[in-house]
């Protein structure tokens, strides 16, 4: 150690010439505000501007150069010799260097940000990038100390003159593409990207500079003042570490990527795909963002990476995922939910965006609208059929195929954000037309299966309306009235409309005729959260009841109904239970596999049989 | 941190089958040596006949391909910090970091050595006339060479490794430091394991000699066994009645070189005896026979001084 300090102390005596430099910048930060005659805020803002941008720029040029220039300069200028002729161990020569170096590079730093700190306590630049100005300065010397590092591998190879640079070379681009291929997928799969991407920067930039720090010390204390030796060293140590942990990174990506439905950590959505058992699962799965077609009777499941579209008839479904990197454009792939085989189908038809896809009843066409055009196409070949302009691009659109020769779309834009303006495109003759136009609503629709007639909760509080599928005119007011606690809608097999709905006091649901009359109430229980379910049987409506809008999954408190519309009860028949996601779901059979299926808590998906009390978990439990 | 204490007797250096190569290049090819206490080994070679190479090795700052070069008696690549404790280098290029004065380079490397004289470092440099306060960048050649030597001597060394120290010096300054390096042979008889291309100024200082030809080490042995054995014989050559030609008359003697000049012939031989050289110049035919000892740099001359593809088996130089 007392060796290491000599060394250190010799290099900063040495290299001293830099503090009077860094001395006379920071000289600058503080004056050139003044110099503009700037008082107060602005003054301030220009100071930490100037001290960031400054400091920084003097602590990476300084590092840089240093790095380059530290041991590796002087080896291969002959000078080597001058250390390692003398009683000094590799670690303190190289150790004293590199700690001088450093030290020199960030305390040449921090002489000139000090003017703007000791003025305002704080460097704002910094503060906003990193959180804190503290935390700015931590990641400022990390990335210093990184730059140090690699400017003095780099170095040490180039100047080696030796034909293995041209290795390192390879091995630079080899370790590249396997990190990029390994992060490229992750990154869109990262709940929170920029975090993501935030800390396997850290976790990288810690294993880049072990790595380097390791093949430094291996390059010196086998090399010392051969040059070529010293980079062999250096080279079998940096490229073996992170081909391990590119390797690593390769295997784990692929881990993660290959996560069955099993390993979700819990259903951010469940949701029904027909009605023979198939469902799409979301949720978070080894760390990202997962989604699964799972077969909830023989348990094959195909991970996607795009939400699907399903056929009305359950047949088959859709999705679009991206072949390579953020850029590359989305490819619809189609899987059949009917048959044994769960491979998918690449089709020709590639996307910019994943969402706006549709697919008609029996799962031979298949349509999108992006940047206002629509477009339909046949599967699984995906040959054009029609495309047609709706004009403006829109915010949001959604496609049904209302025959199968028949495309309605229900568009909003930007220029009348309170209209949805309703298209129709004839496939055969490719003839746009705009038939109607309804209010915007305040949160979803539910269409019929022929997608005739839809409920919709308008934007005025507490009103909802059954409106032609066409035109988008109303027929009825189903409710009127003033805000409720919680309010969804339900179709039932025969037609009828059921509105689920709670005010402060209690919660009930109302009954509708296919027209809009109104049936019956039926009062379900206390006030709370009312979540709609499949239709268990004909005339049966399943449903859930959470005391409150915070009640956490597998609150026991959630009670679980069937609302028999004809008998006009409404029975208890679990606790803890909550049905799939059926709201965007249509044409489902009464009583099939699929109003079988509900969640128990938050990572559980359970089989329940509502008429015998028959419960068996289908995913995830214990 | 435990002192190596090299065996009783036992040599301070001792290179073994060393070998050392550079891609296809080989540098030192199978050298073995030794350098024994109280011993001044001189190293000679023409440039690039593997000598800085192999001093390199000697100091463990550079691994060798095969052998392994020893330290009192430990691998010097092992344990080189702990060994150099005892060595003072003076390297072939002045390589202390320019920017350093005389002061600084003294009071870093007191904190490196177990011993160190200050006493005798500033005295040194006074006598050079080195101006301590002057960065070593800026000081000349002989200087730096002197600061060099003094920062070598200061740590009292067992062993003094020299390599081509006075490499670029003018007279003078070369004459200063053999001076000076003879005071210190003289005041502590350090042993000194050294380089050079300087044969003179070391004629009367080397005990022992080695020759590095074209890597391979073709001669190692005490100086004056060498100069002893080593005589230049020269004659004039005439056909007589009884002989009709020319090259059998040194068959006595192993020739290192043979020269055919106008006068007549000029041989180096390496096993001179006097009773041999009586005979040869009775031989028919041998005019005006005369032999002269040697210099060590004649001697060098002759034995490195033609490339190796020159020689004739039994070593002996075509005329």
């Amino acid at each position: 150690m007392k060796k290491l300090l000599a060394v250190a102390r010799r290099e900063v005596i040495e290299k001293k010439f830099v503090f009077a430099a860094a001395l006379a910048v920071s000289a600058i930060v503080p004056l050139l505000p003044v110099l503009r005659g700037m008082t107060g805020a602005g003054a301030r803002d220009l100071r930490g501007f100037l001290a960031v941008f400054a400091s920084w720029s003097f602590v990476a040029a300084v590092a840089a150069a240093l790095g380059a220039s530290a041991l590796a300069g002087e080896i291969a200028r002959g000078h080597g010799g001058f250390y390692f002729s003398r009683p000094l161990s590799s670690v303190s020569i190289w150790g004293g260097k590199l700690a001088s170096s450093l030290g020199i590079a960030l305390a040449a730093g921090l002489i000139v940000a000090a003017p703007a700190l000791l003025i305002d306590r704080r460097l704002d630049p910094l503060a906003d990038l990193a959180g804190s100005t503290g935390r700015g300065l931590l990641v400022a010397a990390a990335a210093a100390v990184l730059l140090f590092l690699a400017s003095h591998a780099i170095a040490t190879m180039v100047r080696s003159r030796s034909m293995l640079a041209l290795g390192d070379l390879l091995l630079a681009v080899a370790v590249g593409f396997l990190t990029w291929d390994a992060l490229r997928r992750l990154y869109e799969l990262w709940p929170d990207p920029a975090r993501g991407l935030w800390r396997v920067g850290a976790a990288g930039a810690v294993v880049v500079a072990a790595v380097l720090v390791a093949g430094m010390h291996r390059g010196v204390s086998r090399g010392r003042t051969d040059p070529r030796a010293a980079h062999r060293g250096l080279s079998v140590t940096v490229w073996s570490g992170l081909l391990v942990a590119a390797l690593v990174l390769t295997i784990y990506s692929r881990w993660v990527l290959a996560a069955p439905p099993s390993s979700l950590e819990s259903f951010e959505s469940a949701s029904p795909l027909g009605s023979d058992g198939w469902v799409s699962l979301e949720g978070l799965a080894r760390g990202t963002r997962a989604e699964f077609l799972y077969d909830t009777r023989t348990g094959r499941s195909r991970r996607i990476f795009g939400p699907p579209a399903v056929s009305a008839d359950g047949s088959t479904a859709a999705w679009a995922e991206r072949e390579s990197g953020r850029s590359s454009p989305w490819v619809v792939r189609t899987m059949r939910l009917d048959r044994h085989d769960v491979s998918p189908t690449e089709t020709r038809l590639s996307l910019r965006s994943p969402w706006r896809i549709f697919l008609s009843d029996d799962g031979s066409r298949i349509g999108s609208i992006e940047d206002g055009l629509l477009s339909i196409s046949e599967l699984p070949s995906g040959r054009s059929l029609a495309s047609a302009r709706l004009g403006q691009a829109s915010t949001f659109a959604a496609g049904v195929f209302a025959a199968k020769d028949l495309v309605r779309v229900y568009t909003g834009t930007a220029v009348h954000p309170e209209r949805v303006e309703i298209f129709e495109l004839h496939i055969d003759s490719r003839d746009l037309a705009r038939t109607g136009s309804a209010a915007s609503p305040r949160a979803w629709f539910l269409g019929s299966p022929s997608h005739d007639r839809f409920v919709q909760a308008e934007k005025d509080p507490g009103r909802w309306t059954l409106r032609d599928g066409r035109t988008g005119e109303v027929i009825a007011t189903l409710r009127e009235g003033g805000p409720l606690f919680s309010a969804a809608s339900a179709r039932m097999s025969d037609g009828r409309w059921v509105l689920l709905l709670s005010d402060e006091t209690e919660s009930w649901l109302e009954v509708f005729s296919p027209s809009g009359e109104r049936l019956s109430r039926l009062r379900i229980g206390q006030k709370g959260i009312v979540l709609p379910g499949g239709e268990v049987a004909q005339g049966k409506l399943a449903l859930a009841l959470a005391p409150g809008k915070t009640s956490p999954p597998g609150d026991p408190a959630r009670k679980l109904y069937v609302a028999d519309i004809e008998r006009r009860t409404v029975e208890r028949r679990a606790d803890g239970l909550r049905p799939i996601w059926f709201l965007k779901a249509g044409g489902i059979r009464p009583g099939s596999e699929a109003t079988k299926l509900f969640l128990d808590d938050s990572k559980t998906l359970v089989r329940f049989d509502t008429a015998t009390g028959e419960r068996r978990i289908v995913l995830g439990g214990s | 941190m435990t002192s190596s204490v090299p065996p009783p007797g036992g040599p301070l250096l001792e290179i073994r089958n060393l070998t050392v190569r550079y891609g296809k290049a080989t540098a030192c090819d199978d050298v073995s040596f030794q350098v024994a206490p109280g011993s001044v080994y001189a190293l000679l070679g023409r440039n690039g006949a593997g000598k800085s190479s192999l001093v390199r090795c000697a100091l463990g700052e550079q691994k060798a391909d095969s052998g392994s070069p020893q330290l009192f008696g430990e691998d010097v690549w092992k344990h080189r910090a702990r060994l150099l404790s005892r060595v003072g280098v003076v390297p072939e290029e002045p390589d202390a970091p320019a920017a350093m004065t005389a002061r600084h380079l003294e009071a870093f490397c007191r904190e490196l050595y177990p011993r160190w004289d200050s006493v005798s470092f500033n005295q040194r440099l006074e006598r050079f006339g080195v101006p301590q306060q002057t960065p070593f960048g800026r000081l000349s050649k002989g200087q730096k060479g002197q600061v060099l030597l003094a920062l070598a001597l200061a740590p009292s060394p067992d062993l003094l490794v020299l390599d081509d120290p006075t490499l670029g010096l003018d007279v003078v300054a070369r004459r200063a430091f053999w001076e000076e390096l003879m005071g210190e042979l003289a005041d502590r008889g350090t042993t000194v394991f050294l380089t050079t291309h300087d044969l003179a100024a070391i004629e009367g200082i080397a005990t022992r000699v080695g020759i590095l030809k074209e890597g391979r080490l073709v001669l190692d042995e005490e100086v004056e066994t060498l100069k002893s054995r080593f005589r230049k014989i020269r004659y004039g050559n005439r056909i007589t009645e009884t002989r009709t030609e020319f090259g059998t008359e040194l068959d006595a003697f192993e020739s290192v070189r043979v020269k055919v000049r106008g006068w007549g012939i000029e041989a180096v031989v390496s096993n001179w005896d006097e009773g041999a050289f009586e005979t040869f110049r009775r031989q028919d035919g041998v005019e005006g026979a005369e032999s002269s000892a040697m210099s060590l740099e004649d001697i060098f001359f002759a034995v490195a001084g033609e490339p190796r593809g020159a020689e004739k088996n039994g070593g002996t130089a075509t005329p």
